[in-house]
C-alpha cells in the first residue's frame, strides 16, 4: 500500500515548542512506533483566543464569582443551578450602602482593546481612515457571561500579535506623512530628541488616552534619533507609530488608579478612557479630557452629564447608525446571539438576513425612540419594523413602506420573544432541543437562573426525551420524560415546560394553532421561582406582559448589560447592590433601557478598586 | 459591531455547553521559561540525509585501518572524499533492528524510521513490508525544532511515489513524498524569490529585518514596565504577549533570511536547465549521466544555500530508487544499478565500484559546496542505503561528514564488532538483532543529539544503548 501524503498538520509543531524539554524529548523520542507526528491536531483553530498553539491562559473571571461551582446531580435531590432561585430575593433583601465596603471592591485590571475599539483609536488618534481589522481573530464568547468583551479572556494570543504588527505598520505608514507635515522638523533625517519631543508628548498622549512620563518621552525620541540615522525619517516616523500601537499601553485600557496596593481611585484619565469605550468604542474626547485633567470626572454628576453627552453624539456618516446606537446594538446581538442564520431548504438566503435586520432594527427603534423604550416594550411591543419577506411569515398584513413599522396579529406575538431570529434561532432539528432552547431563553437570559450542565459522561440523547415517539406532541414526550427520567427532570423542569408554550411557533417562527396532524398545543404554564412573575400565565404573550414590568426581569437585564459593559462577570448575589442600584436608576428615569449606561456613571464599584 | 466573534449554529444550547466544560483549558504558562531555555542549549545545526540505493561494494568502499582510530586509509571508491579526510567519519558494523519481513530492498522505509510494524518482528509479514510505522529521523527532528524538512529527489526519476521511494515518513504510514521541480523548491525554501536580486535589494531586506526587531525590541521593553504596573493576577496578559512577540520575531526571521539568501545564481542555473530526464516505471535512458550531475548538483548547492542562510535546515536527497536505479558509472539507464548489485550484468563488481566512486564525487561536492558556504561545521551529513551489499542491513558502511560545531567526532573510522555471519534474507534478521551487534538506531539517536534534540531514544526504544559515543 502506498501511502498518500497528508496536510501538514501544523499546529502541531507550536504545540511542542511550549512543551517541558523533557516532555518534548519523551515525545519525540519515545514517539514510538505506530504512531505519528506528535499528537492529534488540535481542534482548537486559531480564531479564537482560547488554548491551543498560542499558549494563552483563560483565567476565572475577574471580579464577582460565579456563585460555586456546579455540583453533580445526585438523584432526588435538585441540583443547586450556578446561579440561584434565589438571588432575587437575596438582592432586593440586600442592605446597600452608598459606598462599597473595601473588602467587596472589584479588583483593578486592565483590558484589551476589541477590534472594533483598536480601529477606531487608531483612526481617531491618528487622523486616518480605512483601517482594517478583518484579519484579527474574534474573541472567544465567555462561558459564564456569554458575551465576548471579558477583560480576562482577551489576551493578546500569537495570531493576533501578528495580525497587531500588520495592522499596525499599515497604520503607521499611513499615518507618518500626516505627522510630518504637522511636525515640520520631523522631514529632516537625524531627527534630534529637541525636535521630536513635541511631536513624541503630542502623539503619545492621543495614542496612550494619557500624557506620557519623562520616562517615555526619553525612549521614543531616542529611538526616533535612532532610527533617523538609519532610514527616511517618514520611515523612521512610522517605526516609532508602529512600535507604539503595539505597546500594551496602546492594546490595553488601565483601571490600576495608582497601582498602589489597597482601595485605588481611577485616575481621571482613566475615568474618561472608561466612559468614552463603553459609550462609543472610542478614545476620549478632547471635553472628557478636560474633564479628567481638571479632576471633574470623581464627580458622580459630571460624570452624567458626560455620559448624557456620548449619548447623544451624531452618527459619523449619512445613513449610519450614532456612535451610542451602535455599542448598544452590539449588546442586544450579543444578548440575544444574533448570529448569521443559516441558509437551508426552508430559509434562504433573504429571510435569514431579513429576520436579524427585523430584531435589529427593533431594538434600535424602540430603545432610541425619544421617550426611550422600556425593558417591557421590549417584550411587550404590539408592533415590530421589518420588511415584507419577514411580514409574510407573520401573517396577511404588511409593513409600512417608508417606516418599516408593522402592527402584530393580536394574540399572537409579543415583542422580542416571538420575532422569527429568536424563534429560528432556538429551533433544532430534535423537537425537544427546540423546546429546551427556548425554554432556557427565558430562564437564562430573561430570569438569569443558569441551571447546571449535564453530568460530565452525558451524552445528549433526544429519544430519551422522546419516548412516546415521532407522533406524540412535545407536551406528551415531556410528560412522558418527567414520569421515567425523574433526576433529569429536576433539572429541565425548570425550562422545559417554559419551553412548551413556545410551541405555537413552528421552527420557522410561524404561528400555529395545532399540529400539523391536528393535535392541539396547550400554551398555558406556571412560572415557578421566578420572583416576582412567578405564577401561572396563559400563553406566551401572557408570560411576556408578566416578565417585562417585572423586577426580577429588570433586573436580570441589567445584570446582563452590566456584564456586557464592564467586561466581566457580575454576580447577583455578591454584586447584588450594583445591579440594584442600576435596575433601581433605569425604573427612576422612566424605564428607558438606554438609561443603564447612565446608570453606570453612578455606581461607585466601577471607579473604586482593590490593588494586590 | 465586534470583530469575528465565536459562533455556532445551535445557540444556546452551546452556550450552555460551554458552561459545563469550563472556561477552557490550559497549561502554559509555568513552560514559558522552559522555551527560551531549550532554544539556548539547543546549537543551530543542519542536517542532510544522503540517499543513495542498492547498497555499496565494501571490498572497495570504507575505509581500512588497524583497528578503529583516527589513523585510516579510504577505500578506492572513497577516493574522492581524500581532501575532506579530516571532516569525515566512516562507521562500520551498524544493523538495522527493524527490517522488513524479507531485510531486502523494501527496506527503504526503514532505514530512517527504526521501527517494526505494531506487534513486533514477529508480526511482519510480506504485507507490513512497505511501510513505516513511524516518522523518519528527519521528519522526527523537524516536528521538534519547528522546521520542515526539504525531501528532493534527482532526475532521471519516477514522477510518483512508489515503494522504492518511500524513504522519509511524516508519521506512522504517512509517507512524506519528494519534490524534484526546482520552482517548488525555491518557493518552499525561499519564499518564492522572482528574479535575481540586486545587492541593494539584498541591503534592503535586511535592513526591513532590523527595523523590525528594533520595533519589536522597542516594544518588549514597554511591555516589561507595564507588567509592573499592574496587579499580580494581570500579569500572565504581559507574559502571553510576550511569548506572541517571540512567535512575531521568528517568523520574521525566517521570512527574512529566506529573502536575504542569495538566490541569484540558483535561480539562473535552474532555469538553463535541460528538460528533466524522464524515468518511465523503472527504466530510463542511457547517457543521462551529465543530466543527472547537473541536476544533483543544483540540488545539492540549493541545499547548501538554504543552510548558509538560514532559510532551512533539514534536508533529504534521494537520487535513485531504491532496486533500481541509474549506472551512473557506465552511464547506463535504470534499472540497471540494481542488476549489478546482483551481478546480473558483465563485469559487475567493477560497475558497482565505478557507481559508488561517482556517488562519492557528488558527495565531495557537496561538501565543498557547504563548505564554502561556512556551514560545514554546522551540517551533518549521513550517506545511508537500505541494504548493505546483498539482501540484508547488517555490518553497514555509513560515511558521516560535518558537523564538527555540533560535536561530531571526525577524522576517524568506527568499526563496530559484528557478529553473525553475513547472510542474506529473513536469516539475516535474527543477527542483525543479536544484542551484540550496534544499531541503526543509535546512529539516528546520536544524529538528533547533535541537533538539539535529546532524547535518548529514537523509533522503537527497545533498540536504542544511548547513541554513538565514538561519534559524539
Amino acid at each position: 500500500m502506498i501511502s498518500s501524503s497528508g496536510v501538514r498538520p501544523a499546529l502541531m509543531r507550536p504545540l511542542i515548542e511550549t512543551l517541558h524539554p523533557c516532555l518534548v524529548a519523551l515525545l519525540v523520542g519515545a514517539a514510538g512506533c505506530g504512531t505519528g507526528v506528535i499528537g492529534a491536531p488540535s481542534s482548537g483553530t486559531t480564531t479564537n483566543g482560547v488554548a491551543g498553539s498560542s499558549g494563552a491562559a483563560v483565567g476565572a473571571s475577574s471580579g464577582g464569582s460565579t456563585g460555586g461551582a456546579a455540583p453533580a446531580a445526585t438523584s432526588g435531590a435538585q441540583p443547586a443551578p450556578v446561579h440561584g432561585f434565589d438571588w432575587y430575593d437575596g438582592l432586593e433583601a440586600a442592605t446597600c450602602t452608598t459606598t462599597t465596603p473595601s473588602s467587596a471592591l472589584p479588583p483593578t485590571r486592565i483590558w484589551r482593546l476589541s477590534a472594533n475599539q483598536w480601529a477606531n483609536t487608531v483612526q481617531t488618534a491618528l487622523g486616518i481612515t480605512g483601517v482594517d481589522t478583518s484579519a484579527f481573530p474574534g474573541d472567544e464568547i465567555d462561558a459564564v457571561t456569554g458575551f465576548s468583551d471579558n477583560s480576562t479572556d482577551n489576551m493578546i494570543t500569537q495570531p493576533l500579535a501578528q495580525a497587531y504588527f500588520d495592522a499596525a505598520g499599515a497604520a503607521a505608514t499611513s499615518a507618518a506623512p500626516i505627522a510630518v507635515a504637522a511636525y515640520a522638523c520631523l522631514g529632516t533625517a537625524p531627527i534630534a530628541a529637541s525636535c521630536s519631543q513635541p511631536f513624541v508628548t503630542d502623539y503619545g498622549a492621543r495614542l496612550f488616552r494619557r500624557p506620557l512620563v519623562s520616562a517615555e518621552t526619553t525612549e521614543y525620541t531616542t529611538f526616533l534619533a535612532q532610527q533617523s540615522a538609519l532610514d527616511p525619517s517618514a520611515v523612521a516616523v512610522a517605526s516609532l507609530l508602529q512600535a507604539m500601537l503595539l505597546s500594551p499601553n496602546f492594546e490595553y485600557r488601565t483601571e490600576l488608579g495608582n497601582s498602589m496596593p489597597g482601595p485605588v481611585t481611577l485616575t481621571g484619565n482613566e475615568i474618561a478612557s472608561l466612559l468614552s469605550y463603553t459609550l462609543i468604542d472610542g478614545p476620549p474626547d478632547a471635553e472628557l479630557l478636560q474633564d479628567a485633567a481638571a479632576g471633574m470626572l470623581s464627580d458622580a454628576t459630571v460624570r452624567e452629564t458626560e455620559v448624557r453627552r456620548l449619548m447623544a453624539l451624531p452618527a459619523a456618516s449619512p445613513g449610519a447608525l450614532p456612535p451610542a446606537q451602535l455599542k448598544l446594538a452590539d449588546f442586544w446581538q450579543q444578548y440575544l446571539t444574533l448570529d448569521p442564520i443559516p441558509v437551508t431548504a426552508t430559509i434562504d438566503a433573504a429571510l435569514a438576513t431579513a429576520v436579524i435586520q427585523e430584531t435589529e432594527n427593533f431594538f434600535n427603534k424602540v430603545v432610541w425612540a425619544p421617550q426611550g423604550g422600556s425593558f417591557n416594550d421590549l417584550l411587550t411591543a404590539q408592533y415590530t419594523y421589518t420588511d415584507p419577506v419577514v411580514a409574510a411569515l407573520y401573517g396577511t398584513a404588511t409593513p409600512d413602506p417608508t417606516t418599516g413599522m408593522l402592527s402584530l396579529s393580536p394574540g399572537q406575538r409579543t415583542g422580542f420573544l416571538t420575532q422569527a431570529s429568536v424563534l429560528i434561532g432556538t429551533s433544532a432539528p430534535s423537537q425537544a432541543a427546540t423546546v429546551i432552547h427556548r425554554g432556557l431563553l427565558v430562564r437564562e437570559r430573561l430570569l438569569c437562573q443558569i441551571p447546571p450542565p449535564p453530568p460530565a459522561n452525558f451524552l445528549p440523547n433526544p429519544t430519551q426525551i422522546e419516548q412516546a415517539g415521532p407522533d406524540a406532541t412535545a407536551l406528551q414526550n415531556y410528560d412522558l420524560f418527567a414520569m421515567t427520567m425523574p433526576t433529569c427532570n429536576s433539572c429541565h423542569v425548570n425550562f422545559q415546560p417554559i419551553g412548551l408554550s413556545f410551541e405555537t411557533y413552528d421552527t420557522l417562527g410561524q404561528y400555529r394553532t395545532a399540529y400539523p396532524d391536528g393535535q392541539g398545543i396547550i400554551i398555558s404554564g406556571n412560572l415557578t421561582n421566578a420572583g416576582d412573575a412567578t405564577g401561572p400565565y396563559t400563553d406566551v404573550i401572557d408570560l411576556a406582559s408578566k416578565l417585562g414590568p417585572s423586577h426580577i426581569g429588570q433586573y436580570c437585564f441589567a445584570d446582563q448589560f452590566a456584564q456586557y459593559a464592564l467586561g466581566r462577570s457580575v454576580d447577583l448575589v455578591q454584586e447584588a447592590c450594583t445591579v440594584r442600584s442600576m435596575g433601581d436608576f433605569v425604573t427612576g428615569e422612566g424605564g428607558a433601557v438606554r438609561e443603564l449606561f447612565t446608570s453606570l456613571a453612578h455606581v461607585d464599584s466601577v471607579y473604586q478598586r482593590l490593588y494586590q | 459591531m465586534t470583530g469575528k466573534a465565536s459562533s455556532g449554529s445551535s445557540r444556546f444550547s452551546r452556550r450552555h455547553l460551554l458552561r459545563g466544560l469550563g472556561a477552557g483549558t490550559v497549561l502554559l504558562s509555568p513552560f514559558l521559561k522552559y522555551r527560551s531555555a531549550m532554544a539556548q542549549t539547543a546549537p543551530a545545526g543542519n542536517l542532510l540525509i544522503f540517499y543513495t540505493p542498492n547498497g555499496h561494494l565494501r571490498e572497495q568502499f570504507g575505509a581500512a585501518g588497524p583497528d578503529a582510530g583516527s589513523s585510516f586509509t579510504l577505500l578506492p571508491s572513497l577516493a574522492a572524499l581524500q581532501p575532506y579526510q579530516d571532516d569525515i567519519t566512516i562507521i562500520k558494523g551498524l544493523c538495522s533492528k527493524t527490517p522488513t519481513n524479507i531485510a531486502s530492498h523494501q527496506d527503504i522505509v526503514r532505514i530512517l524510521t527504526c521501527c517494526n510494524v505494531p506487534g513486533g518482528q514477529s508480526a511482519e509479514t510480506d504485507n507490513t513490508q512497505f511501510t513505516a510505522y513511524g516518522p523518519s529521523i528527519d521528519q522526527s527532528i523537524g516536528v521538534a525544532l519547528n522546521q520542515q524538512p526539504l525531501v528532493v529527489a534527482v532526475d532521471p526519476y519516477r514522477d510518483q511515489p512508489y515503494w522504492r521511494t518511500l524513504l522519509s515518513w511524516r508519521a506512522s504510514m504517512v509517507n512524506e513524498p519528494f519534490v524534484k521541480d526546482f520552482t517548488t523548491i525555491f518557493a518552499s525554501v525561499f519564499g518564492g524569490v522572482a528574479g535575481a536580486q540586486s545587492a541593494a535589494q539584498m541591503a534592503a531586506v535586511v535592513r526591513a529585518q532590523q527595523r523590525k526587531q528594533s520595533i519589536l525590541d522597542l516594544v518588549t521593553s514597554d511591555i516589561a514596565t507595564f507588567r509592573a504596573r499592574v496587579s499580580t493576577a494581570d500579569r500572565v496578559h504581559l507574559d502571553t504577549y510576550l511569548d506572541s512577540i517571540r512567535a512575531v520575531e521568528q517568523r520574521i526571521a525566517t521570512v527574512s533570511s529566506g529573502t536575504a539568501c542569495n538566490t541569484a545564481t540558483l535561480q539562473t542555473r535552474a532555469a538553463a536547465l535541460p528538460t528533466p530526464p524522464i524515468q518511465s516505471n523503472d527504466t530510463s535512458a542511457d547517457g543521462l549521466v551529465a543530466q543527472m550531475q547537473m541536476f544533483g548538483e543544483l540540488h545539492m548547492d540549493t541545499i547548501a544555500t538554504a543552510f548558509g542562510c538560514g532559510a532551512s535546515r533539514i534536508a533529504t536527497i534521494q537520487w535513485q530508487g531504491a532496486s533500481e536505479g541509474y549506472d551512473v558509472g557506465a552511464n547506463v539507464g535504470s534499472p540497471t544499478h540494481h542488476s549489478a548489485s546482483h551481478y546480473q550484468v558483465p563485469n559487475a563488481a567493477m560497475r558497482l565500484q565505478a557507481i559508488d566512486t561517482w556517488y562519492a564525487q557528488q558527495f565531495a561536492y557537496l561538501m565543498n559546496s557547504l563548505k564554502t558556504l561556512g556551514a560545514l561545521d554546522t551540517t551533518v551529513i549521513v550517506w545511508v542505503s537500505e541494504i548493505t551489499e546483498g539482501h540484508n542491513q547488517n555490518n553497514m558502511v555509513v560515511v558521516v561528514a560535518g558537523g564538527a560545531s555540533l560535536g561530531i567526532k571526525l577524522g576517524q573510522y568506527i568499526q563496530y564488532p559484528f557478529f553473525g555471519q553475513e547472510i542474506e534474507g529473513a536469516g539475516a534478521i535474527p543477527i542483525g538483532q543479536d544484542p551484540r551487534n550496534k544499531g541503526l538506531t543509535d546512529l539516528w539517536v546520536t544524529v538528533q543529539n547533535a541537533m538539539g534534540v535529546s532524547s535518548k531514544t529514537f523509533g522503537d526504544p527497545q533498540w536504542a544503548t544511548g547513541g554513538l559515543p565514538e561519534l559524539r
